[in-house]
């Protein structure tokens, strides 16, 4: 527990003493959580009776429709209530409350089913076969595998990304008895630590030297790819401490305002819940606008090592940012500084080539539920800059490259997307790989998907 | 030892009662005890169920508590749910004299269930 939340509580459990200085022992959770319901049902009569008065309207005779507005202006104002938001503190009490025994076996009894989930990733920001694309600063919680079936570069080839969090070297809470940010509170430090090997993936030589302009350039090699990466700022977890002054705070008491629903005419009953769902949905919507809003740095540190000759070892580090925009949208910058040893392409002597690469790119999701239910078009616009820190130390000339890109996704069913691409580089190499190429923009777009839309279901 | 009695937990539409439409009705034998019962995948908001205008579980985790006291007459029980996780779920039932569970919502993302949600009942005990 911070000492800022353990501030709020004392605070809070102090205003319950204060409000109730006949009942001056311990508070406890039970008393802060009857002290927001004291809170809830004395301020609900005057904001009702100010709202209803605003409105110049008597609640008894008007239609179910005026009623439901009413009751969600009057909510509103009861949740921005400066006494309401006195009591709106961090419970952190129900972090660390459990499911008794007597409880698990009631619920096992009767309603208890499982669900599993797993998520991958595969480093593209260091990991020339996965594009090196501009990469997000999380990284995959939980000990997973991920088999990447698809072909790299047209190579035929498959590789496999395994992905570690230092987390997994410990036992965490049980889920049953433990409340998930019990459990995420856990070893906290380590949350910040996770990496990636990659065994098996064909890389092209110009994406291990950087170096493009060669006759081998497009050269696959065997390599092994491994990273590490540490979270410095920001935490886009809900699950996170960051967020407790809205999860146990403001949007927990949106939740406790159904003990009003014992303040209304049983009749109103109804129209009163859709008024409490529709601010409760507002608030939930800004709360996880705020979380995928907030920024989020990590340091990273990766290697590149080809496993079939020796040389043209490749080490890199450097800073992986990301900021969200409105509810779906994303600006990533990655900086990286990378090495490159033991490098001969045809020189006599070996020598290091020296890079420092910046990749920025703008996402956004579009159009959701408009072409298909449940999925939007996929927009990201971005930009990559590479710069050769030590030119004069090469044996051949070498271009710093550049490249902006804009990319559409736009899915056609539950599962298929059309991909397409447009490329604007100074590096001609750079459009070997698409499908349309005029002057230094290139084109790729791939309509296989189409067929599927007019095969029989 | 003595058999409970079975007692069949009402759920009546509020059709046949002076409940509003839209509310069922939950009749607690006298004498009877009421269970609520809160199964939930991970949570962050704590979901909230009240009994008579009382908060009488606000958690993060699985619950199986007894209504106490149960007041005499029509009292409302209300219960709301807000997700942040993937892979949400929650069921909340009850169960009188410890019989078999009575669901009273059961809502998930796997059903493409909206992600939070306000419901009540009445209680007549």
């Amino acid at each position: 527990m911070t000492h800022r939340y353990r501030s709020t509580l004392v605070a809070a459990a102090a205003l319950v003493c204060l409000a109730r200085p006949a009942a001056a022992q311990a508070p406890t959770p039970e008393s802060f959580t009857a002290q927001i319901d004291s809170v809830l049902h004395a301020r609900w009569k005057i904001v009702l009776a100010d709202t209803t008065r605003a409105r110049g309207a008597d609640l008894a005779s008007m239609k179910l429709e005026d009623k439901r507005a009413l009751y969600l202006e009057a909510l509103r104002r009861l949740a921005r209530d400066p006494e309401v938001l006195k009591v709106s503190v961090p419970d952190l009490t129900l972090i660390d409350q459990v499911t008794t025994p007597e409880e698990r076996a009631k619920v096992d009894e009767k309603v208890k089913d499982a669900e599993v989930s797993a998520k991958s990733v595969n480093a593209p920001s260091t990991n020339a076969a996965a594009g090196n694309l501009a990469e997000k600063s999380g990284f995959a919680e939980m000990f997973a595998l991920a088999l990447n079936g698809q072909n790299f570069f047209n190579a035929n080839a498959t590789a496999v990304s395994l992905n570690l969090n230092a987390l997994a070297l410990f036992a965490l809470a049980e889920p049953t008895v433990y409340s998930e940010l019990y459990r995420y509170r856990q070893h906290d430090a380590l949350r910040r630590l996770g990496g990636t090997v990659v065994f098996g993936s064909k890389i092209p030589e110009k994406d291990i030297t950087g170096i493009s302009g060669l006759p081998d350039a497009n050269t696959l090699f065997d390599a092994f790819t491994w990273d590490a990466k540490y979270r410095l700022v920001g935490d886009r977890d809900p699950r996170a401490s960051k967020w407790y002054p809205y999860t146990l705070g403001l949007n927990a008491v949106v939740n406790q305002m159904i003990v009003l629903q014992n303040d209304i005419p049983v009749g109103d009953v109804v129209v009163f819940n859709q008024a409490l769902a529709t601010l409760q949905g507002q608030r939930l919507t800004a709360l996880m606008t705020r979380v995928q809003r907030s920024p989020q740095l990590s340091f990273k540190a990766a290697g590149t090592h080809l496993t079939q000759e020796p040389g043209k070892n490749k080490y890199s580090f450097g800073l992986l940012f990301d900021q969200g925009f409105a509810q779906d949208s994303d600006l990533t910058v990655n900086a990286l500084y990378a090495v490159t040893t033991d490098v001969h392409l045809g020189a006599d002597k070996a020598f290091q080539v020296k890079q420092f690469t910046v990749n920025a790119s703008l996402s956004a999701r579009l159009l959701r539920d408009v072409i298909v239910s449940n999925r939007s078009v996929e927009w990201s616009n971005g930009a990559t800059v590479n710069v050769f820190t030590n030119k004069s130390a090469l044996p051949m000339p070498v271009t710093d490259t550049w490249k902006l890109f804009s990319t559409f996704e736009v899915p056609i069913s539950a599962a298929a997307r059309i991909p397409l691409s447009v490329v604007f580089t100074n590096d001609k190499n750079e459009l070997q790989k698409t499908k349309y190429v005029s002057g230094f923009v290139g084109v790729t777009y791939d309509f296989s998907a189409l067929p599927s839309l007019f095969q029989p279901k | 030892m003595a058999k409970k009695p079975q007692v069949r937990a009402a759920v009546v539409p509020l059709a046949d009662s002076a409940a509003p439409a839209g509310l069922a009705i939950i009749t607690v034998p006298p004498g009877g005890t009421l269970t609520i019962i809160v199964d939930v995948g991970e949570m962050t908001i704590p979901y909230t169920v009240q009994y008579a205008g009382r908060t009488i579980i606000k958690s993060l985790v699985d619950r199986a508590v007894e209504v106490q006291p149960l007041e005499s007459g029509m009292r409302v029980l209300g219960w709301a749910f807000a997700h942040t996780q993937k892979g949400w779920h929650h069921t909340i039932g009850f169960s009188i004299n410890g019989g078999a569970l009575q669901v009273l919502e059961k809502k998930s993302e796997a059903n493409k269930d909206v992600d939070h949600s306000v419901g009540a009942a009445i209680v007549q005990a």
